[in-house]
Formats: structure tokens, sequence, C-alpha cells
């Protein structure tokens, strides 16, 4: 079976035009910037992929590519077997694109007249159309809401009717490019369960989303991919990605007993990292950095229960998806 | 496919109807204009009263009913692509509408039919209310006239599509645009007619298409000319459309093909 989305070398190179002009007129700057850089990646049917990178990191360029809005320098991008080049129309019919740019609706239309106008646009039938959109304003709960002007709906209304539209024709095929950007917490809250639920509610659909928020990607994807100056740099379940690269976690212990410096510098005199404090009289608190498959934890709380400590707490804090990007853009 | 032309056609005049309408005020006043400058018009015919250059045509508001009846679909065949494409790439809509199964070029004639809905409005306000207020009798066959009407808007549409190619490209900034535009209202016998122009501006008024437009429709609508009275005008008509169609077809073709390579399809 054909993969969701297959890309080959994907080179995308903006090129500022005239540059012989330019450089004749001693106009500076840089003549071309390289977007995309050699991406090779596949997304596979019914998974739900996230792409995360800094700001100009390649994220909208690549989602841009794949709904054949733009076309690579070099390479190629396919959709279900379909090449986004040659079969950019056919290409379109397996997509719904959802941006966070309120601007793509009609302010002066209703938000049902807005999804009409889409939806004739997609060559559906009147009456299938019609029955479609009311399904679309009941799941997405904007029914009331409907037929106001789309100028008077709230930020997370415009995401809800964007999503909505993204569904008219029940593509196989969702690109979310920041869907939750300038939505307030509880809103981006209710648009990813609205995307959980609804992505299986309506048939299993392959999703490849952008975010800047790696709690989403954490939340939400089956596999993340991370892009850095138009390279993918990383490509893989977030479970692989921290086992390769958060090999480290900090352990905090708080326990209820009697500070024993001698035990505990004892206990340093093996963990390097390991430090304590104390809270409050009768409670110790220790922090340690450890590898996550080492034996250390075993060897810290054995020590304390030896001595009849009472763990009130243990935590332990793995890199997240921040720091391995951090990580990432360091080894560069 | 030509249903599902006319149906995106049609899905494009729905939504700038709707659209326009809703700017009820600024709909009221384009029609006022028009009455406006039809009356102004008319206080000018009466001061010029009888010309022999225009006695042909009945005077002078028959004269200049008709070519400004006209110039408005001329106008919008030349202007509306270029202006469609660059009202969705300015609303941020351009994006959303791409995403649709629908060719560019579909969506640049889809977004324009409202422009020619209100073109052909205009032009049947212009002529009844210079019949409200002066006394002319529109004759000749209409069949031929319409003939003629597509040939010369057919013209001016092709030069809007070589215009909509530079905003595809080079987003603002059309020469096309300003040329034929302000060169066939100066000298096309839009207000005054050509015959009042010095002999050599005479000549450059004969390089234009306007001018066998206005000229042909004219003598149809105002003096009722048979096919044998125009037919050098719709000669010479057929002939610009045999060059310029093809050529703003080739235009468009590579524009949007030169914005797609270079990614610059969306921006303004």
């Amino acid at each position: 079976m054909e993969p969701a989305i297959q890309i080959e070398h994907l080179t995308k190179i903006f090129r500022r035009p005239l540059p012989r002009l330019r450089r004749l007129l001693r106009r500076p700057g840089e003549s071309e910037i390289v977007a995309l850089n050699d991406v090779r990646l596949t997304v596979h049917r019914g998974e739900i992929f996230g792409l995360v990178g800094r700001n100009g990191a390649g994220k909208t360029t690549l989602v841009k590519s794949i709904a054949a809005l733009i076309q690579p320098t070099r390479g190629m991008v396919r959709v279900f077997g379909l090449d986004t080049v040659g079969q950019g129309q056919e290409v379109k019919r397996h997509i719904g694109l959802v941006t966070s740019d309120e601007r793509s609706f009609y302010w002066r239309l209703t938000g049902w007249q807005n999804l009409l106008f889409f939806a004739r646009l997609h060559g559906m039938d009147e009456a299938e159309a019609r029955r479609r959109i009311e399904e679309l304003l009941d799941i997405f709960d904007l029914r009331e809401l409907s037929h106001r002007r789309f100028q008077e709906y709230s930020t997370g209304n415009k995401q809800r009717l964007a999503l909505a539209r993204a569904l008219l024709t029940d593509p196989p095929l969702m690109l979310l490019d920041e869907p939750t950007r300038s939505l307030d917490p509880i809103a981006a809250d209710e648009l990813r369960r609205l995307i959980r639920e609804r992505m299986n509610h309506l048939g299993q659909k392959t999703v490849l989303m952008t975010t800047h928020n790696l709690a989403e990607i954490e939340q939400l994807c089956d596999r993340v991919g991370i892009l850095s100056q138009g390279r993918l740099k990383a490509c893989a379940p977030l479970r692989e990605l921290q086992a390769q690269y958060a090999v480290h976690e900090q352990v905090r212990i708080r326990a209820r007993c009697s500070q024993d410096e001698n035990g505990l510098s004892e206990l340093r005199a093996r963990i390097p990292t390991l430090s304590w404090t104390s809270p409050s009289p009768g409670i110790i608190e220790i922090v340690f950095s450890r590898h996550v498959q080492d034996g250390t934890l075993n060897l810290v709380l054995g020590k304390l229960l030896a001595r009849g400590a009472e763990i009130i707490r243990c935590e332990a804090h793995r890199m997240g998806l921040k720091d391995i990007m951090e990580r990432i853009e360091r080894q560069e | 496919m030509m249903k599902r032309s006319v149906k995106i056609i049609w899905a494009f005049l729905v939504r700038d109807a709707t659209m326009a309408l809703s700017y009820r005020l600024e709909f009221g006043l384009r029609v006022a204009s028009i009455l406006f400058l039809v009356s102004a018009l008319y206080f000018l015919s009466q001061l010029i009263g009888h010309h022999p250059a225009l006695d042909p045509y009945g005077g002078y508001l028959p004269f200049a009913a008709i070519g400004l009846a006209v110039v408005s679909y001329f106008q919008t065949g030349f202007n509306s692509f270029a202006h469609a494409i660059r009202t969705e790439q300015l609303m941020g809509t351009l994006e959303a509408v791409l995403m649709t199964p629908t060719r560019i070029s579909m969506i640049v004639v889809g977004s324009s039919a409202w422009s020619f809905l209100w073109a052909t409005l205009t032009a049947v306000i212009y002529i009844a209310a210079a019949s409200l207020l002066y006394d002319i009798e529109l004759q000749g066959n209409p069949l031929l006239a319409l003939v003629l009407l597509v040939l010369t808007t057919l013209v001016f549409a092709s030069l809007g599509v070589i215009s909509a190619s530079f905003i595809v490209v080079f987003k603002r900034g059309n020469p096309i645009g300003f040329l034929v535009g302000a060169i066939s209202m100066w000298l096309g016998g839009v207000f005054y007619p050509v015959s009042a122009l010095p002999p050599w501006l005479q000549k450059v008024s004969y390089l234009l298409p306007i001018t066998y437009g206005l000229d042909g429709l004219r003598e149809i609508l105002l003096r009722g000319a048979s096919f044998s009275a125009v037919w050098s005008e719709l000669l010479v008509l057929s002939g610009f459309a045999a060059v310029s169609v093809p050529l703003s077809l080739y235009c468009f073709k590579r524009a949007v093909r030169r914005a797609q390579r270079e990614g610059s399809l969306l921006q303004y």
C-alpha cells in the first residue's frame, strides 16, 4: 500500500527575482534562501505526524509543498502515490489544509456562506454540500453561529470553521499548520480534543501537523520530525527520540528521616551530581541526575529505606521535546 | 467539464454579489454616480447643441452614453482579471481557494463574473437614463451588436489576462494597464469622435481595438447599420482577437508556472 506522504530529496530554494539587475544596482542581500534542503520523509496512512522546529525552519514550506501550493526546486513529493507537480489538482482532492490564518475566509460572508462557497469549488453536489455542512456545523458546535458573518467569530470559532472547511470533502489527509496558534489554552485544548476525536470519528485519517506547542505533539502524535534550517534532523516516535537524545533524567526524592550527613556524603561520593536540602525539620529533599538505565535510583532509595526513611515523593523529570530540539541544534 | 465550469462561475458570482450587496451604501452610491454622470452629459449636450460630427448619432448625449456604456464593458474585460488575482492575494483567501481542485484560470474567470454582471447593469443604466433625458431610439440588429460587443470585450479581456500575468509575477506595476487603459480613453472616441483629433493622432487611434468596437456599436445602435456596413470593424477586431487571445493564454500559463516554481503565487 502506498504511504500517505512520500518525500524524496525535497529541496526548495526561494530566489529573489532579477539577481543580475540587483547585482548591477548593488542592492545587497541574499539572492536565495534555502527553505528546505534534501528532506526525506514518509508518513504512513492513519498516522498522526508532528513537525516541529523554530520559526523559519521550513515547516510551512514543507506543508505547502505537500499541498501542491509550492513546487519543489529539486526532489519530489507524492501524496497517496500522486505527484504534487504533475497531478497537483488530483492531490488537492485528497488533502484538507488548516492554517492559523484568519484571513483565509471571506469576512463579510457568514460561516454557512463561506462553507457553501468552498464546497461548490470542490465540485460538491448542492444537496450533498448542504447536508455535509449541516453535519460539520453540528460536529464543531457552530450551528448557532452559522448565519453570523465570519468577522463576528471569536478566534477559537474561526479555527473550528477552518477545521470544518478542511473536512468538507472528508479528505484522507489533513495538514494542520499551527492550528492552535493564537488560541487561549482552553480553546487550544478543546481544539486538540476535536482533532483527536474527530480524526478517528470521521474515518481513519492521516494527519501531519506543525506546531510550536510541544505538549501538543507529545499528546497527539505517533511520530515527530524535527526540522532545523530546512533539514529534517530527526524523525521517530517521541519515546525513541527520548531514548536517543534524552539519556539523562533528573530525580527528586522527598523523604521523612533524620539528616544523616555521613550517609549522604557517602552517596555523593558515588553520585557526584547529588545534592540535598532540608526544607523543614525531619524532611530531606535529595536531587541528582542519572542515566535512565543506571542503578543509582535503586542505590539511593535502598540507602534511605535501610536507614528507616519514609519516602514521601519520588519524581523523575526526563528531557522533553524542547530539550531534545535544543540538543539537536547544539550538535550542528 | 462545462457543467463544472458553470458551477464554479456561479459560486463566485453568488459570493461576490453577496459581498457587494452587504455594502449597501456603496452599492447605492455607485448607481447614483452613474445617474449624475449622465445628467452632466445631458447639460453638456445642451451646451454643444448641433455639431456636424455628432449629428449622424443624434447628438452628443446618445454618442457619449453609448461610449460610456460600452467602455464600462471594455474596462471590466481589461481590469477585472488582474483585479481578481490581486484582491484574493490581498484578502488572504487565494491559498484557501487554490486548495480546492479549481484551475487558476477558472478562479480568475469566476472572480470576474460579478464585474461583468455589474458592467451590464451599468451599461443598461447609462442607456436607460440617457433615454429618459433625451430622445434616443436604439436601432439595428441586437444580435449583430452583441457579436461586436463580445468580440471587442474578448480583445480587451485577453489584454486583461496579459495584465493579470504581470500581477501574478510582479504583484504591482502593470504597464499594460496604464498604456492600453489611458490611451484607449484618450484616443478611442469615448467622449468625442475620433474625427475631432488631429490627423496624426487619428492614425494612432486606428491602432486601438476600442476605436473599432465603439465605431461599430454606434453605427449599429444609433444608425441601424447592417452587417455589410460594419464588416470591416468585425474583421479588424477578429484579427486583434486572433493574436491577443492565444498570446494572453500563453503569457498567463507561463506566469502561473513561474509563480508556482518560485513559490510567489500567494505573495503580494
